[in-house]
Protein backbone atom coordinates (compact mmCIF):
# COMPACT_ATOMS: atom_id res chain seq x y z
CA UNK A 1 0.00 0.00 0.00
CA UNK A 2 1.16 3.44 -0.67
CA UNK A 3 0.60 5.97 1.34
CA UNK A 4 -0.20 9.65 0.00
CA UNK A 5 0.60 13.08 0.82
CA UNK A 6 -2.54 15.42 0.34
CA UNK A 7 -0.71 18.29 1.67
CA UNK A 8 2.54 17.85 -0.55
CA UNK A 9 2.72 20.81 -3.42
CA UNK A 10 3.90 19.45 -6.54
CA UNK A 11 7.59 20.15 -7.06
CA UNK A 12 8.27 22.85 -9.53
CA UNK A 13 10.81 21.55 -12.29
CA UNK A 14 8.29 18.61 -12.60
CA UNK A 15 5.48 20.47 -13.32
CA UNK A 16 8.21 22.21 -15.77
CA UNK A 17 8.70 18.77 -17.26
CA UNK A 18 4.64 17.35 -17.55
CA UNK A 19 3.93 20.84 -19.19
CA UNK A 20 7.22 21.51 -21.07
CA UNK A 21 9.40 18.08 -21.81
CA UNK A 22 8.94 15.93 -24.56
CA UNK A 23 7.54 12.68 -24.35
CA UNK A 24 10.51 11.03 -23.90
CA UNK A 25 12.40 13.37 -22.02
CA UNK A 26 9.57 12.60 -18.89
CA UNK A 27 10.46 8.91 -19.71
CA UNK A 28 13.94 10.55 -18.86
CA UNK A 29 12.70 11.98 -15.81
CA UNK A 30 11.65 9.04 -14.41
CA UNK A 31 14.59 7.03 -14.86
CA UNK A 32 17.26 9.38 -13.44
CA UNK A 33 14.97 9.73 -10.52
CA UNK A 34 14.88 6.30 -9.77
CA UNK A 35 18.94 5.27 -9.75
CA UNK A 36 19.19 5.52 -6.35
CA UNK A 37 17.96 1.89 -5.27
CA UNK A 38 21.47 0.19 -5.56
CA UNK A 39 23.17 3.23 -4.36
CA UNK A 40 24.69 1.56 -1.02
CA UNK A 41 28.34 -0.24 -0.56
CA UNK A 42 30.43 2.79 -0.37
CA UNK A 43 32.51 1.17 2.21
CA UNK A 44 33.01 -1.85 -0.05
CA UNK A 45 33.42 0.61 -2.99
CA UNK A 46 36.13 1.99 -0.65
CA UNK A 47 38.13 -0.64 -0.38
CA UNK A 48 37.75 -1.96 -4.02
CA UNK A 49 39.61 1.59 -5.52
CA UNK A 50 42.25 1.76 -2.46
CA UNK A 51 43.10 -1.63 -3.52
CA UNK A 52 43.19 -0.71 -7.28
CA UNK A 53 45.41 2.95 -6.24
CA UNK A 54 47.81 0.16 -4.00
CA UNK A 55 47.72 -2.17 -7.32
CA UNK A 56 48.15 0.76 -10.23
CA UNK A 57 49.84 3.60 -9.32
CA UNK A 58 53.04 2.98 -10.33
CA UNK A 59 53.59 4.45 -14.13
CA UNK A 60 56.97 6.28 -14.56
CA UNK A 61 56.98 10.15 -14.72
CA UNK A 62 55.33 11.20 -17.57
CA UNK A 63 53.26 8.44 -18.09
CA UNK A 64 49.17 8.10 -16.56
CA UNK A 65 48.10 4.82 -14.81
CA UNK A 66 44.33 5.41 -16.61
CA UNK A 67 41.69 2.13 -15.53
CA UNK A 68 38.24 2.51 -17.13
CA UNK A 69 35.41 0.72 -15.45
CA UNK A 70 31.90 0.27 -16.87
CA UNK A 71 29.18 0.63 -13.87
CA UNK A 72 26.64 -1.21 -16.71
CA UNK A 73 24.01 0.83 -15.45
CA UNK A 74 24.61 0.28 -11.88
CA UNK A 75 25.54 2.50 -9.18
CA UNK A 76 27.57 0.60 -7.24
CA UNK A 77 31.67 1.43 -7.80
CA UNK A 78 34.27 0.94 -9.43
CA UNK A 79 32.64 -1.30 -11.71
CA UNK A 80 33.87 -4.01 -14.44
CA UNK A 81 37.59 -3.23 -15.39
CA UNK A 82 36.84 -2.25 -19.34
CA UNK A 83 40.26 -0.76 -20.10
CA UNK A 84 43.78 -0.46 -19.00
CA UNK A 85 46.97 1.95 -19.45
CA UNK A 86 48.33 0.94 -22.57
CA UNK A 87 45.59 -1.25 -24.11
CA UNK A 88 44.09 -0.33 -27.34
CA UNK A 89 40.86 0.91 -27.80
CA UNK A 90 37.60 -0.45 -26.86
CA UNK A 91 34.75 -0.48 -29.03
CA UNK A 92 32.51 1.22 -26.37
CA UNK A 93 33.14 5.53 -27.27
CA UNK A 94 32.08 6.05 -23.67
CA UNK A 95 34.79 3.86 -22.13
CA UNK A 96 37.51 5.20 -24.93
CA UNK A 97 36.21 9.11 -24.14
CA UNK A 98 36.80 8.78 -20.71
CA UNK A 99 40.56 6.86 -21.12
CA UNK A 100 41.61 9.77 -24.04
CA UNK A 101 40.53 12.47 -21.91
CA UNK A 102 42.06 11.73 -18.73
CA UNK A 103 45.17 11.46 -20.60
CA UNK A 104 45.12 14.93 -22.09
CA UNK A 105 44.08 15.76 -18.63
CA UNK A 106 47.18 13.96 -17.04
CA UNK A 107 49.60 15.47 -20.29
CA UNK A 108 48.46 18.71 -19.47
CA UNK A 109 49.33 18.98 -15.88
CA UNK A 110 52.30 16.73 -16.41
CA UNK A 111 53.69 18.77 -19.84
CA UNK A 112 52.35 22.40 -18.35
CA UNK A 113 53.50 21.95 -14.29
CA UNK A 114 55.70 18.62 -14.44
CA UNK A 115 52.91 17.22 -12.02
CA UNK A 116 52.72 13.42 -12.02
CA UNK A 117 49.02 12.72 -12.10
CA UNK A 118 46.29 14.00 -8.89
CA UNK A 119 49.16 13.48 -5.99
CA UNK A 120 51.96 14.17 -8.07
CA UNK A 121 53.46 10.46 -7.54
CA UNK A 122 51.80 8.97 -10.06
CA UNK A 123 48.03 8.16 -8.66
CA UNK A 124 46.13 5.78 -11.12
CA UNK A 125 43.50 7.45 -12.32
CA UNK A 126 40.22 5.58 -12.14
CA UNK A 127 37.31 6.40 -14.18
CA UNK A 128 33.85 4.46 -13.78
CA UNK A 129 31.47 5.07 -17.42
CA UNK A 130 27.87 4.00 -17.64
CA UNK A 131 27.00 4.81 -13.96
CA UNK A 132 23.30 4.83 -13.07
CA UNK A 133 20.53 4.88 -15.64
CA UNK A 134 20.49 7.44 -17.80
CA UNK A 135 22.53 9.45 -14.79
CA UNK A 136 23.16 13.45 -15.14
CA UNK A 137 25.85 14.34 -13.38
CA UNK A 138 30.04 13.38 -12.90
CA UNK A 139 31.44 13.80 -9.81
CA UNK A 140 34.66 13.09 -7.88
CA UNK A 141 34.14 10.58 -4.86
CA UNK A 142 37.22 11.62 -3.26
CA UNK A 143 39.23 8.36 -5.19
CA UNK A 144 37.51 8.42 -8.64
CA UNK A 145 36.04 9.84 -11.39
CA UNK A 146 32.53 9.03 -12.28
CA UNK A 147 30.41 9.81 -15.50
CA UNK A 148 26.75 9.23 -16.28
CA UNK A 149 25.57 9.16 -19.66
CA UNK A 150 22.96 11.73 -19.67
CA UNK A 151 19.68 11.24 -21.15
CA UNK A 152 20.53 12.35 -24.54
CA UNK A 153 18.38 14.90 -24.64
CA UNK A 154 19.48 17.72 -22.33
CA UNK A 155 22.85 16.51 -21.16
CA UNK A 156 24.92 14.06 -23.62
CA UNK A 157 27.29 11.61 -21.67
CA UNK A 158 29.63 13.99 -19.19
CA UNK A 159 32.82 12.61 -21.11
CA UNK A 160 31.80 14.03 -24.43
CA UNK A 161 33.18 17.20 -22.63
CA UNK A 162 37.24 17.48 -22.12
CA UNK A 163 36.67 20.20 -19.65
CA UNK A 164 34.15 18.46 -17.53
CA UNK A 165 36.59 15.68 -17.25
CA UNK A 166 39.22 17.60 -16.40
CA UNK A 167 36.91 19.73 -13.79
CA UNK A 168 36.33 16.54 -11.80
CA UNK A 169 40.30 15.47 -12.24
CA UNK A 170 41.42 18.89 -10.80
CA UNK A 171 39.12 18.45 -7.81
CA UNK A 172 41.11 15.44 -6.87
CA UNK A 173 44.19 18.04 -7.49
CA UNK A 174 42.85 20.57 -5.15
CA UNK A 175 41.95 18.06 -2.43
CA UNK A 176 45.42 17.09 -2.35
CA UNK A 177 46.63 19.86 -2.36
CA UNK A 178 44.71 23.56 -0.49
CA UNK A 179 42.00 21.18 0.43
CA UNK A 180 39.29 23.87 0.05
CA UNK A 181 36.74 23.36 1.91
CA UNK A 182 33.52 23.00 0.20
CA UNK A 183 31.02 25.53 1.24
CA UNK A 184 30.69 29.07 0.91
CA UNK A 185 33.69 31.55 -0.45
CA UNK A 186 36.20 28.59 -0.10
CA UNK A 187 33.81 25.96 -1.65
CA UNK A 188 33.21 28.52 -4.84
CA UNK A 189 37.32 28.56 -5.18
CA UNK A 190 36.83 24.69 -5.18
CA UNK A 191 34.85 24.90 -7.71
CA UNK A 192 36.30 27.76 -9.90
CA UNK A 193 39.33 26.04 -9.78
CA UNK A 194 38.11 23.31 -11.55
CA UNK A 195 36.58 25.02 -14.10
CA UNK A 196 39.79 27.25 -14.85
CA UNK A 197 41.69 24.04 -15.17
CA UNK A 198 39.15 22.20 -16.90
CA UNK A 199 38.68 24.86 -19.56
CA UNK A 200 42.59 25.02 -19.92
CA UNK A 201 42.82 21.68 -20.68
CA UNK A 202 40.45 21.87 -23.33
CA UNK A 203 42.15 25.40 -24.80
CA UNK A 204 45.78 23.57 -24.73
CA UNK A 205 44.01 19.66 -26.21
CA UNK A 206 42.71 22.18 -28.69
CA UNK A 207 45.64 24.42 -29.06
CA UNK A 208 43.51 27.92 -28.89
CA UNK A 209 44.96 30.89 -27.63
CA UNK A 210 42.85 32.80 -25.32
CA UNK A 211 41.44 34.82 -28.09
CA UNK A 212 40.50 31.53 -30.07
CA UNK A 213 38.79 29.83 -27.16
CA UNK A 214 35.07 30.00 -26.24
CA UNK A 215 35.54 30.19 -22.45
CA UNK A 216 32.49 27.57 -21.92
CA UNK A 217 32.04 24.85 -19.38
CA UNK A 218 30.51 21.83 -20.76
CA UNK A 219 29.57 22.99 -23.92
CA UNK A 220 30.01 19.81 -25.56
CA UNK A 221 27.70 17.75 -23.43
CA UNK A 222 24.22 19.89 -23.75
CA UNK A 223 21.97 18.06 -25.84
CA UNK A 224 20.02 19.54 -28.75
CA UNK A 225 16.93 19.83 -26.55
CA UNK A 226 18.61 22.89 -24.21
CA UNK A 227 18.11 26.38 -24.82
CA UNK A 228 21.62 27.47 -23.66
CA UNK A 229 25.00 26.91 -24.85
CA UNK A 230 27.13 25.11 -21.90
CA UNK A 231 27.15 24.74 -18.26
CA UNK A 232 28.60 27.70 -17.43
CA UNK A 233 30.47 30.92 -19.13
CA UNK A 234 33.79 32.43 -17.80
CA UNK A 235 33.76 35.51 -20.15
CA UNK A 236 30.07 36.12 -19.61
CA UNK A 237 28.84 34.30 -15.89
CA UNK A 238 25.00 33.80 -15.67
CA UNK A 239 24.80 33.64 -19.50
CA UNK A 240 25.34 30.19 -20.73
CA UNK A 241 21.87 28.66 -20.71
CA UNK A 242 18.07 30.09 -20.06
CA UNK A 243 16.10 26.84 -20.55
CA UNK A 244 12.52 26.04 -19.02
CA UNK A 245 13.78 22.53 -17.84
CA UNK A 246 17.12 23.79 -16.29
CA UNK A 247 16.10 27.39 -15.34
CA UNK A 248 17.93 30.64 -15.73
CA UNK A 249 22.13 30.10 -15.43
CA UNK A 250 22.29 32.17 -11.95
CA UNK A 251 26.37 32.70 -11.92
CA UNK A 252 27.09 36.38 -11.00
CA UNK A 253 30.42 38.09 -12.35
CA UNK A 254 31.26 40.17 -9.51
CA UNK A 255 31.20 40.87 -5.83
CA UNK A 256 28.32 43.24 -6.46
CA UNK A 257 26.18 40.31 -7.28
CA UNK A 258 27.58 37.97 -4.98
CA UNK A 259 25.01 34.76 -4.17
CA UNK A 260 24.27 35.03 -0.57
CA UNK A 261 22.53 31.42 0.00
CA UNK A 262 22.58 28.21 1.42
CA UNK A 263 21.79 26.18 -1.90
CA UNK A 264 24.49 24.37 -3.37
CA UNK A 265 26.53 24.09 -0.29
CA UNK A 266 26.36 27.67 0.45
CA UNK A 267 26.56 28.42 -3.93
CA UNK A 268 29.75 26.98 -4.60
CA UNK A 269 28.86 26.64 -8.10
CA UNK A 270 26.81 29.75 -8.52
CA UNK A 271 29.55 32.22 -7.16
CA UNK A 272 32.89 30.06 -9.01
CA UNK A 273 31.34 32.92 -11.67
CA UNK A 274 33.41 35.61 -10.15
CA UNK A 275 36.52 33.74 -9.61
CA UNK A 276 36.38 32.44 -13.08
CA UNK A 277 35.51 35.53 -14.94
CA UNK A 278 38.73 37.43 -12.82
CA UNK A 279 40.57 34.26 -14.50
CA UNK A 280 39.20 35.15 -18.02
CA UNK A 281 39.78 38.94 -17.48
CA UNK A 282 43.13 38.28 -16.62
CA UNK A 283 44.39 35.61 -19.22
CA UNK A 284 42.96 37.45 -22.18
CA UNK A 285 44.32 40.46 -20.92
CA UNK A 286 47.99 38.83 -20.75
CA UNK A 287 47.25 37.17 -24.06
CA UNK A 288 48.60 34.29 -26.03
CA UNK A 289 48.11 30.81 -24.20
CA UNK A 290 46.10 30.76 -20.61
CA UNK A 291 48.34 28.11 -19.41
CA UNK A 292 51.78 30.27 -20.17
CA UNK A 293 51.51 32.81 -17.92
CA UNK A 294 47.74 33.10 -15.58
CA UNK A 295 47.63 29.56 -15.57
CA UNK A 296 51.06 29.56 -14.57
CA UNK A 297 50.02 31.83 -11.69
CA UNK A 298 47.11 30.00 -10.98
CA UNK A 299 48.91 26.77 -10.32
CA UNK A 300 51.23 28.02 -8.29
CA UNK A 301 48.72 29.83 -5.97
CA UNK A 302 46.93 26.47 -5.53
CA UNK A 303 50.04 24.42 -4.08
CA UNK A 304 51.11 27.42 -2.05
CA UNK A 305 51.12 26.46 1.09
CA UNK A 306 50.18 29.54 2.44
CA UNK A 307 46.62 29.13 0.70
CA UNK A 308 44.47 28.14 3.93
CA UNK A 309 41.75 25.73 3.14
CA UNK A 310 39.15 27.83 4.20
CA UNK A 311 40.86 30.80 2.03
CA UNK A 312 38.36 33.55 0.66
CA UNK A 313 38.55 34.86 -2.63
CA UNK A 314 40.44 37.77 -1.82
CA UNK A 315 43.12 35.62 -0.24
CA UNK A 316 43.49 33.61 -3.09
CA UNK A 317 43.58 36.81 -5.13
CA UNK A 318 46.35 38.32 -2.93
CA UNK A 319 48.22 35.07 -3.46
CA UNK A 320 48.32 35.25 -7.49
CA UNK A 321 49.77 38.97 -7.55
CA UNK A 322 52.24 37.58 -4.75
CA UNK A 323 53.11 34.65 -7.40
CA UNK A 324 52.90 36.88 -10.61
CA UNK A 325 55.38 39.33 -8.83
CA UNK A 326 57.65 36.52 -8.03
CA UNK A 327 57.27 34.89 -11.47
CA UNK A 328 56.54 37.78 -14.14
CA UNK A 329 57.25 41.28 -12.61
CA UNK A 330 55.41 44.41 -11.87
CA UNK A 331 53.85 43.96 -15.11
CA UNK A 332 52.21 40.81 -15.13
CA UNK A 333 51.46 41.34 -11.54
CA UNK A 334 49.56 45.30 -11.89
CA UNK A 335 47.09 43.04 -15.12
CA UNK A 336 46.17 40.79 -12.57
CA UNK A 337 45.30 43.09 -9.82
CA UNK A 338 43.38 44.66 -12.22
CA UNK A 339 41.40 41.82 -13.28
CA UNK A 340 40.29 40.61 -9.52
CA UNK A 341 39.46 44.46 -9.13
CA UNK A 342 37.18 44.07 -11.52
CA UNK A 343 35.00 41.82 -10.42
CA UNK A 344 35.07 43.94 -7.42
CA UNK A 345 37.83 41.90 -5.26
CA UNK A 346 41.15 43.35 -3.79
CA UNK A 347 42.32 46.52 -3.27
CA UNK B 1 16.61 8.11 19.09
CA UNK B 2 16.40 10.72 16.78
CA UNK B 3 16.00 13.88 16.84
CA UNK B 4 13.44 13.15 14.07
CA UNK B 5 10.77 11.04 16.37
CA UNK B 6 8.71 13.57 16.80
CA UNK B 7 7.80 16.52 14.33
CA UNK B 8 4.86 18.43 16.29
CA UNK B 9 6.52 21.41 16.13
CA UNK B 10 7.23 21.33 12.45
CA UNK B 11 4.61 23.16 9.98
CA UNK B 12 6.73 22.62 7.09
CA UNK B 13 9.31 20.27 5.62
CA UNK B 14 11.39 20.82 2.40
CA UNK B 15 13.25 18.19 0.81
CA UNK B 16 15.39 19.20 -2.57
CA UNK B 17 18.33 17.07 -4.00
CA UNK B 18 21.35 19.51 -4.56
CA UNK B 19 25.09 19.14 -5.61
CA UNK B 20 26.12 17.92 -8.86
CA UNK B 21 28.15 19.71 -11.72
CA UNK B 22 25.82 22.21 -11.97
CA UNK B 23 23.49 23.91 -9.83
CA UNK B 24 20.77 24.96 -12.68
CA UNK B 25 18.10 25.76 -10.50
CA UNK B 26 15.40 23.29 -12.51
CA UNK B 27 17.91 20.53 -11.35
CA UNK B 28 16.56 20.65 -7.41
CA UNK B 29 12.73 19.93 -7.96
CA UNK B 30 11.89 20.49 -4.31
CA UNK B 31 9.02 18.96 -2.66
CA UNK B 32 6.99 20.87 -0.42
CA UNK B 33 4.72 18.88 2.61
CA UNK B 34 2.80 20.63 4.84
CA UNK B 35 2.84 18.55 7.77
CA UNK B 36 -0.78 19.80 9.12
CA UNK B 37 -2.51 18.14 5.82
CA UNK B 38 -0.86 14.55 6.66
CA UNK B 39 -2.52 12.20 8.86
CA UNK B 40 -0.89 10.78 12.07
CA UNK B 41 0.00 7.49 10.82
CA UNK B 42 1.78 10.01 7.56
CA UNK B 43 3.48 12.07 10.36
CA UNK B 44 4.40 8.67 11.93
CA UNK B 45 6.41 7.37 8.07
CA UNK B 46 7.80 10.79 7.37
CA UNK B 47 9.59 10.63 10.70
CA UNK B 48 10.88 6.98 10.15
CA UNK B 49 12.59 8.58 6.99
CA UNK B 50 14.06 11.39 8.27
CA UNK B 51 15.95 9.26 11.16
CA UNK B 52 16.51 6.71 8.64
CA UNK B 53 18.42 9.46 6.92
CA UNK B 54 20.48 10.69 9.98
CA UNK B 55 20.80 7.04 10.58
CA UNK B 56 22.55 6.27 6.94
CA UNK B 57 24.67 9.10 7.23
CA UNK B 58 23.16 12.66 7.47
CA UNK B 59 24.75 15.68 8.46
CA UNK B 60 27.76 14.41 6.62
CA UNK B 61 30.09 17.22 4.86
CA UNK B 62 28.50 16.03 1.75
CA UNK B 63 28.40 17.39 -2.32
CA UNK B 64 32.40 17.84 -2.58
CA UNK B 65 33.14 17.06 -6.40
CA UNK B 66 30.04 17.69 -7.64
CA UNK B 67 28.64 14.57 -5.40
CA UNK B 68 25.05 15.02 -5.16
CA UNK B 69 22.68 15.01 -1.71
CA UNK B 70 19.57 15.38 -0.49
CA UNK B 71 18.86 18.78 1.87
CA UNK B 72 15.71 17.92 4.00
CA UNK B 73 14.79 21.69 5.61
CA UNK B 74 12.43 21.64 8.60
CA UNK B 75 10.25 24.91 9.23
CA UNK B 76 8.40 25.77 12.38
CA UNK B 77 6.63 28.03 10.57
CA UNK B 78 4.58 27.58 6.76
CA UNK B 79 4.91 30.24 4.97
CA UNK B 80 7.46 29.69 2.40
CA UNK B 81 10.18 33.05 3.00
CA UNK B 82 10.50 31.01 6.42
CA UNK B 83 14.31 30.30 7.52
CA UNK B 84 14.92 26.64 8.16
CA UNK B 85 14.51 25.62 11.57
CA UNK B 86 16.26 22.23 11.35
CA UNK B 87 18.37 20.49 8.56
CA UNK B 88 19.38 16.95 7.35
CA UNK B 89 21.93 16.73 4.45
CA UNK B 90 22.04 12.91 3.06
CA UNK B 91 24.42 12.19 0.74
CA UNK B 92 22.73 10.56 -2.82
CA UNK B 93 24.65 7.45 -2.05
CA UNK B 94 23.38 6.75 0.90
CA UNK B 95 20.19 7.89 0.60
CA UNK B 96 17.35 5.27 1.77
CA UNK B 97 15.26 4.62 -0.77
CA UNK B 98 12.24 6.22 1.20
CA UNK B 99 13.93 9.16 0.93
CA UNK B 100 14.24 8.93 -2.68
CA UNK B 101 11.01 8.15 -3.01
CA UNK B 102 9.44 10.79 -1.05
CA UNK B 103 11.50 13.39 -2.78
CA UNK B 104 10.49 12.01 -6.41
CA UNK B 105 7.03 10.56 -5.63
CA UNK B 106 5.88 12.29 -2.31
CA UNK B 107 4.54 9.65 -1.38
CA UNK B 108 6.35 6.24 1.02
CA UNK B 109 5.40 2.62 0.32
CA UNK B 110 4.26 1.21 3.27
CA UNK B 111 6.25 -2.41 3.67
CA UNK B 112 2.79 -3.35 5.71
Amino acid sequence: MATRYPGVIPPHMLKRLSEHGSESQRRWASSTLSTDRHFRQPMAAREMAAALHAEYSNSPRGTPSRYIFDAGHKTELPGELVLSEGEPATADDTAHEAYTDLGATYRFFYDVFERHSIDGEGMALLGSVHYGEAYQNAFWDGRQMVFGDGDGEIFLPFTRAIDVVAHELTHGVTELTAGLVYYNQSGALNESISDVFGVMVKQYQAGQTVDEADWLIGAALLGPEVQGKALRSMAAPGTAYDDPVLGKDPQPGHMDQFVDTTDDNGGVHINSGIPNHAFYLIATELGGYSWETAGAIWYAALTDERLANDAQFVDFAGLTMAHATQRFGSKVADIVQKGWQQVGIGP
Amino acid sequence: MSRFDDLNHIARLRITREGGIVAAPGLARPRDIELSRCSPPEQQQLCKVLAAGEAAGGDQACGAGDQRYFRICLFTLSRQEAQPDDELRVPESLAPDALVQLWRDGRIDDPS
